[in-house]
């Protein structure tokens, strides 16, 4: 209680000045940096020694108490503490000094204070002046003496952990009376009986010494061991031992156990004996492997493999299973192996379709403008799941092609093809671009074939850039037939989603409204300009705390939910200038929400980010953030600025905003 | 014989009887009957045993947990029944929780200056070890802590994951294609590794402690004494305990304390050094308070073979973080003026596994990926660097022997006692 009260009264003294002792020891050096350094230099340092107590006593009058002490002082002290440790002639009568100026201080915070200076530099013949503060009937004094007797004393140094000894240690011990000859099957019996606990330190031992004969008792106990916990750690020790000797049993496991984590172990211990002696036994099963979870280990093994390795392995491919050949072709195209590029030309024409599959995969990443005319005329015939795989092979071929071949082929399909195949190759035409196949696209809407049309349409809607977006337009006013209309509707949609898109055409849709056209569609295009447009997308954000990493504030309004913000601390502002004054009226935040974690917000919204205006927020009712975000609207309200004030996260200190939309309506 | 030792004897008589069965290894592995699953217990109830990975982490069954704070064991006690684990046992001393003998492992999520300390506890209890970064306040309790779960035969888990899961922060990568880059000496040897602000450390300045504090009273729901342990007796403030505690040298080191070891570990693992370290540390930054953390410009460790990582605290350095050696740099997202790095980077093999699954690891009694040794090790560089910020001066150390070359000044923050009855 009478701690207490002297707390209570130190507190009401020490209030006036609290501003300075509100800074953090970091600002306050910042801030102080060439006192202090002025203050602790060597030569500062040796001179304040040289003079003695009359040079260090004005030091001790600034330490008044635990939450008055001169800062300056107390940093030059505990240097004086440092200095005396490498130039001894000063340690005792320093440390002298430092116990009598512990021993005549009055409250219990001056005492610790210079109790602790002796902590770092006392002598060991000063422990025994510590029993007296140890008996302190202030607690904090006594359980500081006692710290610093210890650390007088050096009894940390001399401790020692008592650990009883383990079975571990008891074997070490016995080994090291046995003859060489002895160690091994002394190894392999301990092994045997032992908890599994202690096999560790015997597989230590094992690893080295014995020679062949000590790797084949390792074996037999292999062959004899019946757990596979242990049967794992043999595997091991064998690959660590380095003997070839064990390569047979080790490609036997491989191939043949039905343990499948027995199987990875012991292709883990040939990697360490002989790389190659992993792919002769790579090849033999994948000559037998028939299902799915073997599959999964002998991939885990094939993408260890050199290049160079994997090479090798191409004239396996027609012996292999189908799971076989498959697992080669996913291989060869993640490493992108070009050898492999006639497998994947005669994996397209299987029939099992994880093969076929697999096969264009792998000519996705290994093509090459030669393949154009058989690529083109294969993926235009490709039938169910393989036409998508197909369709995307093509067209990571043509981007990589420099010579123009594949759009070259497939322009030829679409001027001359039948309809059919014509349709396909129009659909596929965004992927290749180009102007021809562009004017081919366009002309194609007014196809009198539906298929052709359709196709047009559709191949317009994908076009990138905004080449194709007043086409659209026009096309869903004034489209020859109904169905082409509402593809292109469709199409403009889609393009009008990105905001910067639908603000440059707003124009456009003001000059083809006046068009003839089917009337649901003039309906369906002006309720979508009516629908309100994301205004925060590209605008730059400020904010008032460090960026963590490379998540900068601009992932707050890039328009995607795969890059985010992160900011280190909380509560943390993001203002977003929207350029000019919007009327904004609902609000969509998504947050991190990978944990159950809570993210505690508000938005505010100001014309000049003087004045704001709280429109949006979950303070008091913070739910678990979703991959939904929250989405709020609120009455339409002016503004430029949009502040976000996360004011919490559940989880730690930081904020993680993956994306703020704000959004305008744009109708007319 | 102990429920303790019945519950392991149990597990052991489990994985015995799969040599009579060819039922693969991996189907048992998931098998999840509370008898067969690991247990765990939180000592510690802050800020990180409330995330979701760690109350979350389903792998094992959460049976305990304690704190000083009997509000914050209160808290965990509901948070983990609407967590599924049910009533599960609180308390205030984590020496109860070492007493239970059905508990496997202990997850230790207190502030730094108990971690070592607890392991060793633990170590001794024969349980197995998952304890949060740093893995030691001091250099002399990492070494101590290396005995004692080798004595004792445990496992044990440092809580950083960098170098085998995950992205590295502010590499823009994963660890693995920097690791293929260092292993094939693509840039050559030796290399530079420098850490620069945007991986974290001045992020962090912020957690630095403040000068001067008033003396407070002491809640009553907090055990003071407790929560101090082996730290010197200060009087009591708000500002020293719980989320704060980050700021004073006689819990933690800043910012360099509570994210260094994140950083610095897969750099460490990149530099091939997890079996040694710098003979070197050397430091820029303003004198530090003896009892407040401060902030650093700029720390570089040198290793015996001549590579360097250098701690780039000020934003100073141009394009940081990189690796640099002799025949090249590389810069985040695998940017480097290596030509057709990438290309060169699928041809080769990838670096050989490592034991990622904690539950299998002890299980198994396999050493996990990052453990005592390596841990030790990278929070020996975070260690080093704190200790010559204390110093305001460079210093060389002996990495064999673990102590400063000539050096008592040094030695002194190395190794540090502990306040009584607490020792280790």
């Amino acid at each position: 209680m009478k701690r207490l009260l002297i707390s209570g009264l130190l507190a009401l003294l020490i209030s006036a000045p609290i501003f300075a002792q509100e800074l953090s020891a970091a600002q306050w050096a910042q801030q102080n940096e060439a006192v202090l350094c002025a203050a602790t230099k060597t030569d500062v340092l040796a001179d304040l020694l040289r003079k003695g107590k009359t040079a260090w006593e004005p030091l001790a009058v600034k330490i008044l108490s635990a939450g008055k002490a001169d800062p300056v002082a107390s940093t030059q002290i505990a240097a004086l503490g440092q200095y005396v440790l490498t130039h001894p002639v000063y340690r005792a009568a320093y440390s002298a000094w430092l116990l009598e100026k512990a021993q005549q201080a009055k409250e219990a915070d001056v005492v610790c204070f210079w109790l602790n200076q002796l902590r770092w530099c006392g002598l060991p013949e000063q422990a025994a002046a510590m029993k007296s503060f140890a008996q302190s009937k202030d607690a904090s004094i006594a359980a500081f003496a006692l710290m610093v007797e210890q650390a007088l004393r050096d009894s940390y140094d001399r401790q020692v952990v008592t650990v009883p000894e383990t079975r571990a240690a008891a074997l070490t011990r016995e080994l090291a009376m046995l003859p060489e000859e002895a160690v091994a099957p002394r190894l392999v019996k301990f092994f045997e009986d032992a908890d599994i606990g202690c096999v560790r330190a015997v597989l230590a031992r094992g690893v080295t010494g014995g020679g062949a004969e000590a790797t084949q008792l390792w074996m037999a106990a292999y062959a004899r061991q019946t757990c596979p916990f242990r049967k794992k750690m043999i595997l091991e020790l064998l690959g660590d031992r380095g003997d070839r000797l064990s390569l047979p049993l080790l490609q036997d496991v491989f191939q043949k156990d039905l343990d499948l984590t027995l199987r990875a172990v012991a292709a883990e211990a040939m990697f360490k004996l002989d790389r190659s002696a992993v792919v002769s036994a790579l090849m033999e099963s994948l000559k037998t492997v028939a299902g799915s979870d073997v599959g999964a280990e002998l991939r885990k093994v094939l993408i260890r493999l050199t290049r160079a390795e994997l090479v090798g392995l191409t004239g396996t491919y027609d012996a292999a299973t189908p799971i076989g050949k498959s697992l080669l072709l996913e291989i060869f195209r993640m490493r992108r192996v070009a050898d492999a590029l006639p497998l994947g030309l005669k994996a397209i024409s299987e029939t099992q379709m994880d093969v076929l599959i697999n096969g264009w995969r792998l000519l996705r990443e290994t093509a090459t403008p030669s393949e154009a005319v058989v690529l083109t005329d294969k993926a235009l015939s490709a039938k169910g799941r393989a036409a998508s795989e197909a369709q995307q092979a093509l067209a990571a071929a043509a981007r990589r092609d420099g010579t123009g071949a594949y759009a070259r082929e497939l322009l030829k399909v679409v001027r001359s093809g039948d309809a059919a195949r014509k349709a396909l190759a129009l659909e596929l035409s965004p992927r290749m671009g180009g102007a021809d196949l562009f004017k081919e696209a366009v002309a194609a809407l007014d196809a009198p074939a539906a298929e052709i049309s359709g196709a047009g349409a559709r191949a317009l809607s994908e076009w990138e850039g905004t080449d194709a977006v007043p086409v659209l337009m026009r096309a869903a006013i004034a489209g020859k037939t109904p169905r082409v209309q509402a593809l292109a509707l469709r199409g403009v949609s889609r393009k009008l989603a990105d905001a910067k898109i639908a603000n440059r055409f707003i124009s456009v849709w003001k000059e083809i409204k006046a068009l003839p056209g089917n009337d649901a569609n003039r309906a369906a295009l002006q309720k979508f300009f009516s629908v309100s447009v994301n205004v925060a997308q590209g605008k730059p954000v400020t904010t008032n705390v460090p960026t963590e990493g490379d998540h900068v504030p601009a992932n707050l309004t890039d328009g995607t939910l795969t890059r985010a913000w992160h900011g280190g601390g909380s509560p943390a502002q993001a203002v977003v200038d929207l350029g000019k004054a919007e009327m904004i009226s609902s609000m969509h935040v998504f947050f991190y929400c990978q944990d159950g974690r809570a993210y505690t917000f508000n938005l505010e919204l100001s014309e000049d980010k003087k004045i704001w205006k709280k429109v949006a927020g979950n303070e008091g009712a913070a739910k678990p953030s979703t991959k939904d975000g929250v989405y709020e609207t609120f009455a339409p309200t002016k503004a430029r600025y949009a502040r976000l004030n996360v004011l919490k996260n559940s989880a730690n200190f930081a904020v993680h905003v993956l994306e703020l939309k704000l959004f305008s309506a744009k109708a007319e | 014989m102990s429920r303790y030792e019945n519950r392991r004897g149990f597990l052991k008589k489990a994985a015995a009887l799969t040599g009579f069965t060819i039922i693969p290894a991996h189907v048992l592995h998931s098998a999840t009957a509370p008898s067969n699953q690991l247990t765990r217990a939180l000592v510690g109830f802050g800020g990180i045993a409330h995330s979701g990975n760690h109350l979350g982490y389903r792998a094992t069954r959460l049976i305990a947990l304690c704190d000083p704070d009997a509000n914050r064991v209160k808290e965990g006690l509901t948070l983990a029944e609407k967590n599924g684990y049910g009533k599960i046992h609180g308390c205030k001393d984590f020496r109860e929780i070492l007493a239970m003998p059905d508990v496997d492992i202990v997850h230790i999520c207190t502030p730094p200056h108990w971690h070592g300390l607890i392991s060793v506890m633990a170590a001794q209890a024969g349980k197995d070890i998952w304890c949060e970064k740093p893995m030691t306040r001091t250099i002399g309790e990492g070494k101590r802590v290396m005995e004692a779960v080798k004595a004792n035969g445990r496992i044990f888990r440092l809580n950083t994951w960098f170098r085998f899961l995950g992205g590295f922060y502010g590499f823009g990568t994963e660890v693995k294609p920097l690791k293929k880059i260092m292993e094939n000496r693509l840039l050559g040897w030796p290399v530079r590794a420098v850490v620069g602000s945007v991986t974290g450390f001045s992020l962090k300045f912020y957690w630095s402690g403040k000068t001067n504090l008033t003396p407070q009273p002491v809640p009553a729901n907090l055990d003071y004494d407790l929560w101090l342990g082996p730290a010197p007796y200060k009087p009591y403030h708000p500002h020293r305990v719980h989320s704060n505690f980050r700021g004073y040298w006689d819990y933690d080191g800043g910012g360099l304390g509570d994210m260094g070891q994140h950083y610095l570990d897969p750099v460490q693992y990149l530099l091939e050094k997890d079996d040694t370290s710098p003979i070197r540390v050397d430091v820029d930054c303003p004198k530090q308070h003896p009892d407040a953390v401060g902030s650093f410009r700029r720390i570089t460790y040198t290793y015996a073979d001549g590579c360097q990582i250098i701690l780039d605290g000020d934003d100073s350095m141009k394009g940081a973080p990189f690796l640099e050696g002799p025949k090249g740099r590389v810069w985040p997202r695998l940017r480097s003026d290596i030509p057709n790095l990438k290309s060169i980077l699928e041809e080769l093999p990838d670096p050989a596994p490592q034991q990622v699954d904690f539950v299998d690891a002890v299980k198994r009694r396999k050493t996990f990926a990052l453990n005592e040794n390596n841990g030790f090790r990278s929070c020996t560089i975070v260690n080093l660097g704190l200790v010559a910020m204390r110093l305001g001066r460079g210093f060389s150390f002996d990495p064999v022997r673990l102590c400063a070359v000539n050096d008592p000044a040094a030695d002194r923050f190395i190794t540090q006692p502990m306040r009584k009855p607490w020792v280790m």
